[in-house]
């Protein structure tokens, strides 16, 4: 959807260019002092909250499905996550620690770590009224295990799930067995949103379901031997289970009240919410709508029809709204974990070499690239660990902008301009080759833009590199099938521990697994495995760290930077909290007084 | 008459089957993979971690699911019996048949393109008369310049500029930033939701218009200048009748022949809708659709929207085609005797 608006994207990030080739010395706006201009998390402010006004949020494209057994896409995790539907554990906001939510406390875990034993809330109600209990629980786990359903996202966590059944048949006491120890399998289990089975297995098609059963079906995945469960399994796979009220029922403090596709998806405050108590929530009534254009929905801001939207373009943020107080709206700036790297093609005869990585971080002037192409809005790193993180390796210096040291460490991998073309050359295999190479890009401007810094500082010592745009899906085709020289990506992250596993194990290198860039180091799978079956946190750590540094001084990436999220919102609202997590406003906090209500 | 109709329905099937088998492969040729796109890698940031830990029996799964596990052919025929049966299948994106989200476009893009064709027609026709009637005067110059501007500015900027500027508290709030109807819709009476929706539509009827009114005026100004050359009109003008009966009576009907073949093509385009228009003012319409479908590799929306211009398109021009003899009783396709 971001790649509408294409052309006016183009028209200004041509601008920039232009400014930025010509050389002139234009003063950055803002500083790369990037924490000074960081939004504060501020105290909760609850003194005179009341409950009643509404808030609306853009989004750039509609929801796909509102059932979380079978949804996969942003903005549908969102609703689903914070308003509709509730899990066994929540994850803090600020420590990134799991506590209990439907759960009554943190789980039991066995010595052999393979069964975690949580006891329930027994006061807990789905939205219609009917209790929450184990039964519920297992058969939202039943419903993802089986294997017809459209769950299968969600099942790839699971895969290593043995069972899940009640604890001496207490209704809410359930433990969940495991094949194999994991360490983020209480990650897995917590993150479920829990759905009624009252409403969702009308025929008590599951209860019919042995775990042997799902286990075999997954195991031959033929419909015919299974004729109940691919019936319930198409049941659930229906349009209608994941967009009807009727259906989308969860435990959370909202209701889904309606869906307009392509316009607007409203909840409605639950007034009968079990947690009132606690759980306070504000606003009567939250809305998505979908504002797939860029100028389109920074008008509709101004215009007080949203109250709140996410900037994409830094320079819409810092040109387009530059008097936010005019139009009663204010700015906010959060660090949320997401990463900016450049993959180097490991495989490639020009990036087999560590010393050559590190030649090429070396000529990324990260710091003049956030302030010009992100107006300051951006925070260098040094490692695939989030930021904020507690697991992340701080001592690691930035790698500075040093084209001298470049040149010394592509001289010291043999590269060497001996035929005087002014471009580097080295006999790889009997054969000179030049220094010559294609960043592949996806259309994304600021991207491009970073990339043509860059290329300019090769030109510098060297090496002469181009630029190619592919359309994202060809992009994702090409980097998968490692058909790519250097490419700069992102990668979204998780809060709380990471497992590098599905990024950087060498196992994950062939085929098309996420090592795009076919990275391989035995120290650093032993590491990632270690990391896999440890459960002492301080062990983690000690880990994390080992394996941090081995990819600092491999450079299988050049680390760039965590950019900053920029959102818009209305000044009426209090206790609006900006977290340095995915998806950073929890909109159900906020208030706003009586008098500056707009929706009363 | 009947029998050249009834031919020509026959020879609707090997013309849509010839057109869906090139689409079709075309389709699957293009390079991009729809299961990937399923998966959720849809963002500029890939995702790790705990929430998109994606493996490769995702994607077999996601693979046979949607039949790509099968060569090519067989996926055309499986496809061609489904849709011989009403079933045009279920998107990849979001399982939902392809048939209800394409219903659910339509009278979005069918309102709009209506109300900007009734727009257009009404003053494009009036204009080329008046032009032609009127050749090389002041007024004939003034319009076409003023149209052939209208004509080369381009619909994304001149959108842009609209929200810029009538629709933001900075210039000119006037109409709303985008949308079908206001959040607060249902609690209109009857004629706040009538203005409600005329509201929401002014801005995107008019810039889906702007380019065809130049278009259309040009093409009704000369094939009008064309018949007034005619010996019957020189005719008419010298039995004494006034300009206004002989522009109005003798030459209209005739000068009209070439703007029916351009509303042959309108059928498709009505269902077709903007892709430009529709996304800066978030329409939910078919071009928005079509186009998300294609970002997508959503196969079976995209040969169901290529099977709807493709029979809408054969049946537009078998309607014009019609409409000509009525028009020019010369114009006829039966065989007459000699």
């Amino acid at each position: 959807m971001k790649k509408f608006g294409l052309f006016f994207i183009i028209i200004v990030s041509l601008t920039v260019l232009i400014t930025i080739a010509g050389g002139r010395k234009k003063k950055p706006i803002i500083q790369s002092n990037v924490t000074k201009m960081l939004t504060p998390l501020q105290e909760p402010d609850l003194s005179g909250a009341t409950v009643g006004d509404w808030v609306i949020k853009q989004e750039m494209s509609d929801a796909e499905k509102l059932n979380p057994v079978v949804t996969n896409d942003a903005t549908a995790d969102e609703i689903i996550s914070y308003y509709l539907f509730e899990k066994l554990l929540e994850q803090d906001r600020i420590t990134y620690e799991l506590y209990p939510q439907l759960a009554k406390n943190m789980p039991t875990l066995s010595e052999d770590h393979l069964t975690y034993t949580f006891e329930l809330k027994d006061n807990v109600k789905f939205s219609d009224g009917t209790p929450l209990t184990g039964e519920d629980i297992i058969f939202t786990f039943k419903a993802i295990k089986n294997p017809f359903t459209d769950a299968q996202a969600l099942r790839n966590y699971f895969t290593d799930l043995d069972r899940v059944e009640l604890v001496d048949g207490d209704k809410y006491k359930v433990k969940f067995t495991f094949k194999q120890p994991y360490f983020r399998a209480i990650y897995a289990i917590g993150d479920i949103k829990i759905v009624p089975k009252k409403i969702l297995d009308i025929e008590n098609i599951n209860d019919r379901l042995s775990w042997e059963m799902l286990n075999e079906a997954n195991e031959t995945l033929d419909p015919a031997k299974y004729p109940e469960m691919k019936k319930f399994a198409d049941f659930l796979n229906q349009e209608d289970v994941s967009r009807n009220p009727k259906y989308v029922v969860g435990s959370g403090p909202y209701k889904l009240e309606k869906w307009v596709t392509g316009q607007q998806i409203s909840v409605v405050r639950n007034n009968d919410y079990w947690n009132k108590d606690e759980g306070k929530v504000y606003p009567e009534k939250i809305i998505w709508r979908t504002i797939s254009d860029q100028n389109a929905a920074i008008a509709a801001a101004k215009n007080k029809e949203t109250d709140l939207m996410y900037v994409i373009r830094p320079i819409d943020f810092v040109e387009n709204v530059k008097n936010p107080e005019q139009f009663g709206l204010k700015k906010a700036l959060v660090l949320e974990p997401v990463y900016s790297y450049i993959g180097w093609n490991n495989n490639s005869p020009l990036f087999n070499d560590p010393k050559v990585r590190m030649a090429m971080s070396y000529a990324v002037d990260r710091n003049m690239i956030i302030d010009k192409i992100f107006y300051g809005m951006g925070i260098p790193i040094q490692s695939h660990i989030f930021y904020k993180s507690q697991y992340v390796d701080s001592t690691l210096p930035v790698i500075p902008f040093d084209l001298e040291k470049s040149k010394e460490l592509l001289a010291e991998a043999g590269w060497k301009d001996t035929d005087g073309d002014g471009i580097l050359d080295k006999v790889i295999n009997g054969q000179k080759v030049d220094f010559k190479f294609t960043f592949t890009n996806n259309n994304n401007p600021t991207r491009k833009q970073t990339a043509l810094v860059i290329i300019d500082a090769l030109k510098q010592i060297g090496i002469q590199a181009d630029i190619q745009d592919y359309e994202w899906s060809v992009f994702l085709d090409k980097v998968k099938k490692h058909d790519f020289d250097a490419a700069i990506m992102a990668w979204q992250l998780s809060v709380g521990p990471e497992d590098p596993y599905q990024i950087w194990h060498s196992s994950q290198a062939d085929g098309e697994g996420s090592n795009h860039i076919s990275y391989k180091n035995q120290r650093s799978d032993e590491l990632i495995e270690l990391n896999r079956i440890t459960f002492d946190d301080s062990v983690r750590k000690e880990i994390l760290n080992e394996w941090q540094e081995i990819i600092y001084k491999d450079q299988p990436y050049t680390f760039l930077w965590t950019p900053t999220g920029r959102y818009l919102y209305s000044d009426r609202f209090k206790n609006t909290r900006w977290y340095s997590y995915p998806n950073s406003p929890l909109m159900k906090e906020w208030w706003s007084s009586r008098d500056l209500a707009r929706y009363k | 008459m009947t029998d050249y109709i009834f031919k020509r329905i026959l020879l609707f099937f090997p013309t849509l089957l010839i057109i869906t088998m090139i689409t079709f492969v075309i389709c699957r040729m293009a390079p991009g993979d729809p299961t990937e796109m399923r998966i959720g890698a849809t963002g500029e940031a890939m995702k790790t971690g705990a929430k998109n830990q994606i493996t490769q029996a995702t994607k077999e799964y996601y693979k046979k699911k949607f039949g790509l596990d099968k060569p090519i052919w067989q996926q055309y025929f499986i496809w061609l019996g489904n849709i011989a049966q009403g079933d045009f299948g279920n998107s990849f994106k979001d399982d939902r048949p392809v048939i209800n989200k394409i219903l659910e476009r339509i009278p979005v893009s069918l309102t709009i393109s209506l109300l900007s064709f009734l727009l257009i027609y009404s003053i494009a026709i009036p204009v080329g008369i008046y032009s032609a009637a009127r050749q090389y005067s002041y007024g004939d110059r003034a319009t076409t310049v003023f149209l052939f501007i209208l004509y080369s500015l381009p619909n994304f900027w001149v959108a842009t500029l609209a929200i810029f500027f009538l629709c933001s508290p900075e210039f000119w709030n006037i109409f709303p930033t985008g949308g079908l109807t206001s959040l607060d819709y249902e609690t209109y009476s009857f004629w706040g939701q009538l203005w409600d929706r005329i509201h929401h539509l002014i801005l995107p009827v008019l810039i889906t218009s702007l380019a065809s009114f130049a278009f259309l005026s040009r093409q009704m100004r000369s094939s009008m200048l064309e018949v007034i050359r005619q010996d019957y009109i020189r005719t008419a003008r010298a039995k004494g009748l006034n300009e206004k009966t002989v522009i109005m009576k003798h030459a209209l009907r005739n000068s009209l022949i070439p703007i029916i073949t351009i509303f042959g093509g309108l059928l498709p385009a009505m269902v077709g809708g903007s892709l430009i228009v529709e996304t800066i003012f978030t329409i939910p319409g078919m071009g928005q659709l079509f186009y998300q479908g294609i970002l997508d590799r959503d196969y079976p929306l995209i040969m169901a929207e290529l099977l709807l211009v493709a029979v809408l398109t054969v049946v537009g021009v078998l309607i014009v085609d019609i409409i000509y003899s009525i028009v020019d009783p010369r114009i006829t396709f039966s065989k007459k005797a000699a």
